[in-house]
């Protein structure tokens, strides 16, 4: 191992964390909460430290740990791509580590008080721990495929933090969508490493810097691309998914499951801004590509009026919040589109600090009100006075979102505006000697996006501080501010939020920031001096309409007028415009739909066809043998049992698979059709059977109201909003506690804490619901199939139970029958309630 | 005048399970088993440690005639590829061994076919005769078979039958194209050989290639296995006991790909570049076939079986493509796939052994009640959909740059490499759905029956505890294998690739000049 004393300052900035982690995670499970609070909150202060030593030592030039060599793409004659375990930090990494680490350390501060009541205390700080690291690495890698360790960790560690109260199967959902939607960003992270490593040899930055005069030849084969753009969009499309743009943008909204500081430091701060990390740290060769570029700017300027405007119509504080990440984050994107990856940092930059804060502010909010998962802006206001230090400083963070002057986020908000009038105002930009031309109407769009989405920044951001903080309250929490570990954060941060603008001003010995960062990116145009006024004409403009809409709108109001006003399209944005139904058809039912298919396709086909041939043949060709041989028994015996054996007691009994499949109010039955297969079908096990005799033509049937057993109703959970399907409970006549399993973690209303138990029995062919809220006396509801029901945020449908005997005929007469047991609405599943049998 | 290590470690566990035979107790059963393994376990590490594998030559080498007249030697050497196979098999016995414990009553069993199954798998791994090649091929299966037969009840039986008949019809071929290039190579010299790098001289037309590389082929596909000749698998692993499909599902699958890569395509170079491609097509399909697949099993078995598929896959087409990357790739990866399947089948083994089921809807929230468990289940779940910074990444990484590095002119897919890399890398993707589904049922979620589960036995954190360190130190530290593996895989890929130009461009049948085909000692 070799380096200066400095660059060991590295491997500690990384492995601190991780060593927090194996000893949360490992030894201290059941220890106090004090240990394993000091442990990995020092842990990440260490990596602090460690990377603030070295980005101060940082001499303009860059440092360099050399760890081992990790392995070799060996391209033979002793050639090859070396992988070496290196860490380095120039300008671009080290603003990014302290960043990544200081917040990291304020947000496992707050953690502290945030989570003092969670049982599985020690596992949270592990994994923050564990993530804390994988970013360290992510961002100090020396090459490629280190960075992706760091990449798919993050990964990871979100899915773990996201679905942290797994209990709740919808959190899990929410967890997996986003693992599953970054590895579709992952693929083509892979792919474009080995292009890059067949263009140029090396997958180290520093080497690839270099060699980047590779991608200057244009001719490259695969569909009339560049090579430089082939590359530049296979990194832009894997930090579509991480830093959630179109298309890949899903995941984050849904990724507000996980608690709320995490949300802050993974989902705002830090991970999701890795791709534009990527994006800057890959400069040299995105500024080869004016195509590719002009794709990034329309994408990052559509995402971010996107989201800006789903932002304006959601109702809770985190999914405004979720979605105005969204938004910010096109608008960095939109920066690196005309190649001002500078600009694009210093809105990562200052964005981390507004962005964490009002996150960490929202979770003040919701440990004062007791909210759990999220809070509803419906049920807050009024927070004010017994909220002081979050109100305050969630007022900064919200202004500095907005763009208010000399606060953080205008400063950034404006050089990307610049930089954008800049490219609409020249046709050619220059990059280090490298003509780029982004086309004028492709950055005259963009800016019309940018200022419509900065207008609604300021909309929501006022909204969401008026409706939370002003006004009357609409809850009956009584509120209180958490302890000094959760308030010193806030005011860090908001200082940051409202100082961090001022480090990239050029001023006298601050060159650091913003000249070293401009010496390590390949810009395409000197950021200064674009388009005169305007940008900040338009900038304040955006942001004088804006906050003016919404104070006249939400000063002293109660309700949200924003849905009666805007009607139709209120209710299209609140949906996300749709997009995660459409990608529900798009994606996730095909994607079933050929598993499922696949399944019986191999069993059904592929299996008959290499074990029911071989098997005819040894018949045929035992008597094929017995022929030619003469006749003797055993051959003849022997061939006809395997054959015998493997036809009939194989084939024999045709198989059974029955699916429930719900289409809005329709229950349908459906059976997969097979060669010489035919069924048949008894609804509510009255001996006649609906089908008539047995039909080969059968696949799907609609369930009548005629299969209903009188006597049975099941009750469905709708557990929304994060649950798509709900859950079923199969209740008798004993009364049966429902608890926290089936109707969720955050079921009960606030303000009835702990309160239980809610009983449930059947009585009458109807459900009987008994529920003891404190306050109320106990209350008795029946509910007939059909009638519904809500506690807190679940909604109870009670539901008739179908009964359904199914039949099938194989081509030799052998029949499989199977009966079910299923409700009329309710989840998807091979619901066997009886089995299967098989009548010759 | 060293000792004969390589036949040592054929004969000790051969000697073992007769003596076990003979042992009533199965506490000594136990440790005569377990003593044996270990003791194979230090002689593989010292070889794998003593022995110098930095050039393409064996480290190692015995020879004894066996049957002079028909050219059939007792022959075996240690490259740098087997010697790491061997130290996989000798592991996975030893994994498969912990996975037999509290099976009362069947101890014998379980050690006499862990035992032989070791024995005739090292000795495919060594062989450096084709007819000795053949024999362990043909007795390997014998023991997982009869572990079928006797522990899989009717079941097993049924999954014994078409296992049976499944390695039938690859081996007939096998056999017959074997033969057909003894017989040619005995129009030449006028003599017999089983020797692969005398038989390796031999020229053959392409067309007559393609045929005996089919043939070779075949065999091999099933085994590890190729898309569509997977559909013995998920039966007869579901239907074994887990040491059974640990050594069926684990181990035996790799003599397949290392046959493909040591035997069938040197052998035939031409013909292999003609079906090559061919093949690779499957291989790919089998990626996103058995990942989608395994998406819609509930028995986690069958779910094992269809990643298995889709994990093979990728081996398929790190052999296939046949750059030095992409088959070293391929060798690393035969050893991550075989760690981390062994560890899948540990994992339900587990689950089995408390519940009675292996159905995914069965399980839930075991996160809470087995925190060493659930650990466990994740790493190893993270290493099979190849997330970086375990095994899976280093194999599947080399494997599919290597791919679409291959050099245009040599490799075997011509100017389509850099379009089969990317199919292939979809895999990654789909990979994810299906680990997550399960992990995301078995571990998260409500808990799903009353009480827990019970925390694990000595034996399930020893084996679980060792898959996980050898996913971590394999995934950080590879080097170790695949310095070994490197220098053996480019001896062999070079002279075969071209061997493969040169015989496409004349196919006129010929003996090449020993010389140039021999790398013998």
């Amino acid at each position: 191992m070799h380096g200066t004393p400095l660059a060991i300052a590295l491997l500690v900035a990384v492995l601190a964390p991780l060593a927090g982690a194996i000893v949360s995670g490992l030894f201290l499970r059941n220890a106090p909460k004090k240990a394993v609070s000091l442990v990995s909150v020092s842990a990440v202060f260490v990596s602090f430290v460690a990377a603030a030593i070295a980005y101060v030592g940082l001499d303009e030039g860059s440092l360099r740990f050399e760890g081992y060599r990790w392995f070799t793409i060996p391209l033979g004659g002793g050639q090859g791509v070396p992988i070496e375990f290196a860490l380095s930090m120039d300008a671009l990494s080290g603003m990014m580590a302290v960043m990544v680490a200081g917040i990291a350390t304020l947000i496992h501060l707050f953690s502290v008080g945030y989570m003092a009541e969670e049982e599985s205390y020690a596992r949270y700080f592990a994994y923050l721990n564990l993530f804390t690291f994988a970013m360290q690495l992510l961002v100090l890698a020396a090459n490629l495929p280190l960075l992706f360790v760091g990449w798919e960790g993050v990964g990871l560690c979100s899915y773990l933090l996201i679905g942290f109260w797994h209990q709740n199967l919808a959190y899990e959902a929410a967890a997996r969508k986003a693992f599953i939607v970054n590895r579709v960003g992952d693929v083509a992270v892979l792919v474009g490493m080995f292009l890059v490593a067949s263009l140029t040899g090396t997958l180290d930055f520093e080497a690839l810097s270099q060699r980047a005069g590779v991608f200057d030849v244009p001719a490259f084969g695969v569909l009339g691309m560049t090579a430089a753009t082939a590359v530049s969009l296979l990194f832009f499309w894997g930090a579509t998914a991480k830093s959630a743009q179109i298309p890949l943008y899903v995941w984050l909204p849904d990724a507000m499951a996980g608690p709320t500081p995490v949300s802050a430091l993974i989902h705002a701060a830090t991970m999701v801004t890795s791709g534009v990390y990527l994006s800057a740290r890959m400069s040299p060769i995105f500024v080869k590509s004016s195509a590719a570029l002009t794709v990034i700017l329309l994408v990052g300027a559509a995402t971010a009026l996107l989201a800006g405007l789903v932002a304006l119509t959601q109702d809770r504080m985190k999914k405004v919040l979720a979605f105005s990440t969204v938004s910010q984050l096109g608008f960095m994107f939109a920066a690196v589109g005309v190649g001002a990856f500078s600009a694009a940092m210093f809105h990562v930059f200052t964005h981390a600090f507004f962005k964490a804060l009002l996150f960490l502010g929202a979770g003040s909010v919701m440990h004062a009100v007791h909210a759990h998962g999220d809070a509803e802006l419906d049920r807050l206001g009024g927070l004010r006075k017994a909220l002081p230090v979050t109100s305050l400083t969630f007022l900064v963070g919200a202004l500095s979102l907005a763009g208010v002057p000399l606060l953080a986020g205008f400063f950034s908000k404006e050089q990307i505006l610049h930089a954008l009038f800049g490219a609409a105002g020249n046709a050619q930009l220059a990059a280090g000697g490298v003509a780029v031309s982004i086309p004028s109407w492709a950055a005259t769009t963009a800016i019309v996006f940018l200022a419509l989405a900065a207008l609604s920044t300021a909309f929501y951001s006022l909204k969401l501080y008026l409706r939370t903080f002003t006004g009357e309250p609409r809850h009956d929490a009584e509120p209180h501010e958490g302890g000094l570990e959760m308030k010193l954060p806030l005011v860090l941060l908001a200082v940051g939020a409202v100082l961090a603008g001022y480090l990239w001003l050029p001023a006298e010995g601050l060159e650091r920031f913003a000249e070293s960062l401009r010496a390590v990116v390949r810009d395409a145009l000197p950021v200064e001096a674009h388009g005169g006024a305007l940008p900040m004409i338009v900038g304040l403009g955006a942001l004088a309409i804006g906050a003016g809409l919404a104070v006249a709108l939400y000063k002293g109001k109660a309700e949200d007028p924003l849905p009666a006003k805007l009607g139709a399209f209120y209710r299209a944005a609140y949906q996300n415009f749709g997009v995660d139904a459409l990608y529900d058809r798009l994606f996730v039912r095909p994607v079933a739909a050929i598993s499922r298919f696949v399944r019986s396709f191999d069993f059904e086909t592929i299996d008959g066809l290499f074990v029911g041939i071989p098997s005819g043949l040894a018949t045929v060709g035992s008597k094929a043998v017995r022929q030619l041989q003469g006749s003797t028994v055993h051959s003849h015996a022997l061939g006809m049992v395997v054959g015998l054996v493997l036809v009939f007691g194989y084939f024999g009994y045709p198989r059974l698979e029955v699916t429930i499949r719900h289409e809005g109010a329709r229950t349908v039955l459906e059976v997969p059709p097979s060669f010489g297969y035919s069924y048949r079908v008894d609804f509510g096990g009255d001996g006649t059977y609906e089908t008539g005799d047995f039909r080969a033509d059968l696949t799907a049937l609609a369930v009548p109201p005629s299969a209903a057993k009188k006597d049975r109703v099941v009750l469905l959970v709708h557990r929304e909003p994060l649950d798509s399907e709900p859950v079923e409970v199969w209740l008798d006549e004993h009364p049966r506690e429902l608890g926290e399993r089936e109707l969720g973690a955050d079921f009960i209303p606030p303000g009835a804490r702990g309160a239980l138990p809610i009983m449930a029995w059947i009585e009458d062919g109807a459900v009987k619901l008994r529920t003891n809220l404190p306050g109320d006396e106990p209350e008795e509801r029946e509910l007939r199939p059909g009638q519904s029901h809500r506690i807190g945020a679940a909604r109870l449908v009670a539901t008739g139970v179908a009964f359904a005997r199914v039949e099938v005929k194989n081509a030799f007469g052998h029949v499989t029958v199977q009966e079910l047991e299923f409700p009329f609405r309710g989840r998807a599943r091979t619901a066997v309630r009886g089995g299967s049998r098989r009548i010759p | 005048m060293t000792l004969p290590f390589l036949s040592s470690l054929i004969g000790l566990p051969l000697l073992a399970a007769l003596a076990l035979l003979a042992i009533p107790s199965e506490k000594a059963q136990r440790i005569v088993t377990g003593g044996t393994l270990a003791l194979l376990f230090a002689v593989a590490i010292g070889l794998f440690v003593a022995g110098d594998y930095s050039a393409a030559t064996p480290a190692y080498a015995e020879r004894y005639a066996w049957a002079p007249a028909l050219g059939i030697d007792f022959a075996l050497a240690v490259d740098g590829v087997s010697i790491v196979l061997v130290l996989l098999t000798v592991v996975l016995g030893g994994l498969a061994f912990l996975g037999s414990f509290g099976r009362e009553g069947e101890q014998r069993t379980h050690g006499v076919a862990i035992l032989t199954t070791v024995a005739t798998v090292l000795g495919a791994f060594m062989a450096q005769d084709l007819f000795l090649f053949f024999l362990c091929w043909e007795a390997m299966l014998v023991p997982a078979y009869v572990l079928l037969i006797r522990l899989g009840g009717d079941e097993g039986r049924r999954a014994a039958m078409r296992f049976f008949l499944y390695s039938l019809a690859g081996s007939a071929p096998f056999l017959v194209s074997l033969l057909v290039r003894v017989a040619e190579y005995h129009g030449f010299t006028g003599s017999y050989s089983f020797d692969p790098a005398e038989l390796a001289r031999v020229v053959s037309p392409v067309a007559k290639q393609a045929l005996l590389f089919s043939g070779f082929a075949l065999a091999f596909a099933v085994k590890m296995p190729i898309f569509p000749l997977h559909t013995w698998s998920p039966g007869a692993y579901s239907a074994s006991p887990t040491s059974g499909a640990i050594l069926l599902g684990a181990l035996l699958l790799k003599v397949g790909s290392y046959g493909l890569l040591r035997f069938a395509i040197p052998l035939f170079p031409a013909g292999a570049q003609l079906v090559g491609p061919t093949l690779a097509v499957l291989a790919v399909v089998g990626i996103l076939y058995g990942a989608f697949a395994a998406q819609a099993q509930s028995d986690l078995k069958k779910l094992v079986a269809y990643s298995s598929l889709s994990h093979m896959g990728f081996v398929g087409v790190g052999v296939l493509a046949f750059s030095t990357a992409s088959a070293s790739g391929a060798v690393l990866q035969m050893v991550n796939h075989g760690v981390v399947v062994a560890g899948l089948f540990l994992v339900v083994a587990v689950l089995e052994a408390r519940r009675g089921s292996r159905g995914i809807d069965d399980f839930g929230g075991l996160a809470r009640s087995m925190p060493f468990f659930a650990v466990a289940f994740m790493v190893i779940a993270l290493a099979g959909m190849g997330l970086p910074g375990t095994n899976g990444f280093v194999g599947e990484f080399l494997i599919l740059s290597g791919t679409f590095l291959a050099d245009v002119g040599a490799g075997f897919f011509g100017g389509y490499a850099p379009l089969f890399a990317s199919v292939a890398t979809l895999g990654v993707l789909f990979g994810s759905i299906y680990v997550l589904r399960a992990v995301g049922k078995v571990l998260f979620g409500p808990v799903s029956a009353e009480g827990g589960l019970g925390e694990l036995t000595r034996a399930e954190k020893l084996s679980l505890g060792s898959v996980v360190a050898l996913v971590f130190f394999i995934g950080l530290y590879p080097s170790p294998l695949l310095e070994r593996i490197e220098p053996t895989v480019e001896g062999l890929g070079a002279k075969t690739r071209i061997e493969a130009l040169s015989q496409l461009r004349d196919d006129s049948p010929r003996l090449l000049d020993a010389t140039v085909a021999q790398n013998d000692h």
